[in-house]
């Protein structure tokens, strides 16, 4: 039944395609794919190289009972990546066969200092004992320990991590792409749409945008996202590209226009936009009648008017103005997606203005829109031109040709240097897309396919009664669910035996109730962590410090910013344990007391995984498709290991957590484990019967097509959109359920903590701290940006000699520091020079050779991040610039993210 | 008969590389010292701000009339069947004169330290074993298998377009027909196979 309706789908797609190829291409593609399933020297797996997880397929050299691989190319099974593959996943098994992949376990040398790098080879019995040990002797309370979970952590394993830290009482996640990669930008984004944007909830579809807005972001399409950059390709020549960046990046490289701005005043470019798509009408009035809460009530304090369910706490109604009828009507509360439908059920015709003067329940009201356009009515074209450098025409231009064509599609972003206004630059980019009713339809923002199964679930179970507060946590879909943990676990001293929440919240609270700036939403962020080594945090009138610290695949030295801290927050004597669980050395792993070696994807079983990114809706199963080092683990299995040694309920917790049968999984686990076989394995056996029996096929079919094409697709993209899109037939999952223009979320922090712009319910302007929105750069001062290219894997690329030897075929451009050769001459830097930046905010200095290049603003400098490793044993070592070096972290206020560009340079010439 | 042919697309290159690490993990070749079967040249051209920014890939041009052939005294340069131009790893005597006669700098020497470093990196069963002078075969093993050379498979921006050009139905014959794809410097007369869409 499956195979046949997948068939018949798969054969559509084909069709398509096959239609635009000749006779030749024709043939090739055919051999190509029956190749592809019949070999049997070649195995699906998933890249880990970025966050993108495209399907490969891993060629291997297989001979006495050893699978080495040879070659990694795309797996055409894939719906995303479509059998292609970037420098980075084909650069893949150079991690696995670097000669300083760690494979036995490490203990530091007696008597060493942390960051020396002196290790003796030891037995995992020892090791385990030697953290147990430590621990006991130093009487380290589990408060006291933090876990840094590193990237391919966020992505991958943050129920099995979450489920880890409550069932062993620690209430320390440091989830580092939360704070300093994607929550510093797309909370913006989730206080529109509800979407807890991390990496795969969005695909922007690319492939079908007629008008495509990027600002800055290179990394989603050009540095590169292999399926995000083929869809664009496919697409240039039927779409307007217009991208907004100081430096002419890859994408900019294929733009009809690139619009040069000044760094740090992206928002006042957005916020401008939106002064003209609503004073000129340049948007869907009918979708964002029916689907935002653009027309909702506000009273005259600026508050939503609406009803509260007393037991939950979450909204009941909300009151539009029915055109129709002259009159206020009530339309549904939480979890609602058309504004059409009262809640009586008669039909509304939802005004965005209502009659100058309404009264309503004796109160002076307007809609949401009123209220937007009265905030934007100061952010005229020809102010934001004097900020952005940008002609108030060419602002006027984009404004009009965004509202006017459809589909358009702005770039929901990746990474960029960080600012106090990045997230209400997001905010105001989910707008926008919202306003031109781009959200779950072609040539908008697609959620993954996941995600709406999620949504469709959770309504299930709400209809049947349900209550939501014992919905498990993992399957709530969007950014309630993070709400949901933190408010539960990590933000409640309570939750735990110890009755201590987590120190980054202590610090935040400590730091409100003495009139200073404290953060908001503290997801998963290191706040704290440095202050509390210092003496500088309390808990309930004693110091709260953190002891113990395990890095998961993580490396805060070099991606975390604030190096210099870091060093010494990991040497500082009063840290007694640091455990590392990782592949490779880095300039982090250098300070661990103890080592564990974790496997490279390729060689590691996994948990069964969803289609992450793809529009279409399956699971993906990753087995090992080589043969791991003997002496390495799985990290799963490291942390099974860990918990069992301390008694704790891991796998039941997990089970918990994602909705499974806690009793069974823990049972399978544990027996598994006991016998000296993979925990991991076992789960993953459990969760394949489950998926068959949801999914209706056998076991046996479904294993025998995971293990051929390492994925099965259970829904295709449109029909899971006719059935599913959101808001056009679900919720989105807001408190709402309607994209917010005005954030219920937001609105929540002024209730907690006051007012300020960062959260500013509807959207406001929050100038630069730098000399951008007005002001003057000294001679020899700079904006300053930095980007990815599409080399760069986090850290992982100055462990691979191949991605090295790649960047440097582009040489300084990848290397160095870019300068514009009109200020270069005024500073007699003439190219190859070596320079010192020094962080005008902070004072901080790095050196770096100049790239002269006519490809950014003369009034800024630009780098790629991800270069100036230390640890000798890398290859990458010493090769480019740190920025972690450059920049200490300063967080902003809303999620504690670091302002990783908010600050000028000067150059000098060594 | 067949006669191979390429066609790169520089206006949907983005520069990242694929092409170049699928090359040099399917032919084993010597990326520690910098060389290798294909790369991808950045061409910046004016002042900022109207400065403008193209990736132009390059390979060999499996000429029609390769100088690189006509020169090479032992006949390691040579066609093979679809108008390919291979060298012959154990056949080539290292002499260098193809490379001076090659006027799109496509070849460069594969020398016995990079074939020792070779088995380290690649393993014993390295496809390079003697120095030579190498480059790009347009992957014609792979096409024997029925497949694209791993160069256009892999490509993310969809690229590089392969085909028999004396297929009038294939894609690369009929962008090079309608003009629309043209060689690099075809005044030097040598016949290029490969073409580029501006």
């Amino acid at each position: 039944m499956l195979t046949r309706r997948e068939f018949i789908e798969a054969s559509a797609v084909t069709g398509a395609s096959l239609a635009v190829l000749g006779p030749l291409e024709f043939a090739l593609a055919k051999t190509s794919a029956d190749d592809a399933t019949q070999s049997d020297t070649s195995y699906p797996n998933i890249c880990t190289m970025c966050a993108s997880g495209c399907g490969i397929k891993v060629q291997v050299d297989e001979r006495g009972g050893l699978r080495r691989a040879v070659k990694i190319d795309g797996n055409g099974a894939d719906p995303f990546n479509q059998g292609r593959l970037c420098p980075r996943g084909q650069s893949g098994l150079r991690l696995a066969y670097s000669p300083e992949r760690i494979t036995r376990p490490l203990i530091r040398v007696a008597g060493s200092k942390r960051g020396e790098w002196r290790f003796r080879a030891a037995s995992w019995e020892e090791a385990y004992a030697y953290i147990e040990r430590r621990e006991r002797e130093l009487d380290i309370q589990p408060y006291e320990k933090a876990i840094a979970a590193g990237w391919v952590i966020c992505a991958y394993y943050r129920p099995e991590v979450v489920a880890f830290a409550v069932s062993s009482e620690i209430p320390n996640i440091y989830g580092t792409p939360m704070q300093p990669c994607v929550t510093g930008e797309h909370f913006g984004i989730d206080t529109v749409t509800g979407n807890f944007n991390i990496h795969d909830e969005v695909q922007a579809d690319y492939g079908n945008a007629r008008y495509f807005l990027a600002i800055g972001s290179n990394a989603s399409v050009a540095a590169i996202s292999t399926g995000r950059a083929l869809d664009l390709a496919r697409n240039l020549e039927k779409t307007k590209v217009v991208v907004l960046d100081p430096r002419l990046s890859e994408l900019a490289a294929h733009a009809d226009t690139w619009i040069p701005i000044k760094p740090g005043t992206d928002l006042a470019f957005t916020l401008a936009m939106l002064h003209e798509m609503l004073g000129h009408g340049y948007y869907d009035a009918q979708f964002v009648a029916a689907h935002t809460n653009a027309p909702f009530l506000l009273d005259e304090q600026g508050q939503p008017v609406m009803k509260t369910d007393p037991a939950s706490h979450m909204p009941s109604a909300f009151y539009v103005y029915d055109a129709t009828r002259g009159q206020v009507v009530e339309t549904g509360g939480v979890f609602h997606n058309d504004n059409t439908v009262a809640v009586d059920g008669s039909t509304v015709a939802p005004a965005l203005a209502v009659p100058q003067g309404l009264l309503f329940q004796g109160k002076r009201v307007q809609t949401v829109l009123q209220a937007l356009q009265q905030k934007v009515a100061t952010f005229t074209p020809e102010w934001a031109a004097a900020i952005t450098d940008v002609s108030a025409a060419t602002i006027r231009e984009v404004a009009h040709d965004f509202g006017t064509t459809r589909p358009a599609l702005v770039e929901p972003g990746w990474h960029d240097g960080r600012y106090r206004n990045s997230i209400m630059l997001r905010r105001s980019v989910a707008m926008l897309q919202a306003l031109v009713g781009g959200i779950d339809r072609r040539g908008g923002w697609i959620f993954a396919g996941e995600y709406h199964e999620m949504m469709a679930d959770m309504l299930a179970y709400l209809r049947k009664g349900g209550d939501l507060q014992k919905y498990p946590g993992m399957l709530v879909p969007g950014i309630m669910s993070p709400q949901g943990v933190l408010a539960t676990y990590f933000d409640n001293p309570q939750a735990w035996n110890h009755k201590h929440p987590g120190i980054s919240y202590a610090w935040s609270e400590q730091q409100f109730s003495e009139g200073k700036q404290g953060v908001a939403f503290p997801l998963f962020p290191n706040l704290g962590y440095l202050e509390g080594s210092k003496g500088q945090v309390q808990w309930q009138g004693k110091p709260y410090r953190l002891r113990s610290f395990y890095m998961y695949q993580a490396n805060p030295i070099r991606n975390a910013m604030s190096s210099t801290a870091w060093q010494e927050f990991l040497a500082d004597p009063g840290m007694g344990l640091v455990v590392a669980i990782d592949i490779m050395p880095n300039d982090s792993n250098a300070y661990a007391d103890v080592i564990l070696p974790d496997q490279v994807y390729l060689e590691r079983q996994d948990l069964l995984f969803d289609l992450g990114h793809s529009h279409q809706r399956g699971i993906r199963l990753r087995e090992p498709s080589v043969t791991p080092p003997k002496g390495t683990k799985p990290a799963l299995d490291i942390l099974s290991d860990l918990a069992a040694m301390r008694g704790v309920p891991f796998w039941q917790t997990v089970a918990e957590f994602n909705g499974w049968d806690p009793a069974a999984v823990a049972e399978t686990a544990e027996s598994a484990r006991r016998s000296g076989g993979s925990a991991v394995a076992a789960v993953a056996e459990y969760q394949i019967r489950e998926a068959a029996r949801a999914e209706g096929v056998s076991v046996a079919q479904l294993k025998r097509r995971l293990r051929r094409d390492g994925l099965v697709v259970f829904d295709q993209a449109e029909p899971l959109l006719a059935r599913w899109a959101m808001p056009d037939h679900l919720p989105v999952p807001t408190p709402s359920g309607r994209l917010e223009l005005f954030s219920l979320i937001t609105a929540g922090f002024i209730q907690e903590h006051g007012y300020r712009p960062e959260w500013d319910p509807l959207i406001a302007w929050i100038p630069p701290e730098t000399p951008a929105a007005g002001g003057h750069l000294a001679a020899d001062e700079f904006f300053f940006a930095y980007g990815k290219a599409p080399v760069q894997s986090h850290t992982a690329t100055a462990n691979n000699d191949l991605l090295m030897a790649l960047s440097h075929n582009y040489g300084d451009q990848y290397l160095g520091i870019w300068v514009n050769p009109a200020s270069a001459r005024r500073l007699r830097i003439g190219s190859g020079d070596r320079l010192e930046l020094r962080n005008t905010a902070t004072g901080d200095t790095v050196q770096g050779t100049a790239f002269l290049t006519e490809m950014v603003r003369p009034d800024t400098v630009y780098m790629m991040s991800n270069f100036g490793v230390h640890n000798r044993l890398l290859v990458g070592a010493g090769q480019g610039t740190a920025l972690s070096q450059l920049v200490t972290a300063r967080p902003e206020s809303v999620v504690g993210a670091p302002r990783s560009g908010e600050f000028t340079v000067r150059l000098r010439k060594l | 008969m067949k006669r191979y042919g390429m066609v790169l697309n520089v206006k949907t290159c983005l520069g990242c590389q694929a092409c170049v690490a699928a090359c040099t993990q399917q032919h084993d070749t010597p990326f520690w010292s910098g060389n290798y079967r294909t790369h991808v040249e950045n061409v910046v051209i004016g002042e900022f701000p109207d400065v403008s920014r193209e990736f132009v890939p390059r390979l060999c041009m499996h000429c029609e009339d390769a100088p690189c052939v006509s020169v090479c005294p032992t006949g390691a340069s040579h066609y093979i069947e679809g108008g390919i131009v291979v060298v012959d790893q154990e056949t080539c005597m290292g002499c260098k004169a193809c490379m001076l006669a090659c006027p799109y700098d496509a070849r460069y020497v594969y020398d016995a330290g990079d074939i020792s470093r070779a088995r380290i990196v690649y393993g014993p069963d390295v496809q390079q074993t003697s120095a030579h002078v190498d480059k790009c075969d347009f992957c014609y093993e792979r096409l024997e298998e029925g497949l694209e050379p791993a160069c256009v498979a892999t490509c993310p921006g969809e690229a590089r377009i392969f085909g028999d050009l004396n297929d009038q139905a294939s894609r690369v014959a009929q962008l090079v027909s309608s003009g629309e794809a043209v060689p690099l410097a075809p005044e030097l007369g040598t016949k290029p196979k490969v073409f580029y869409i501006r």
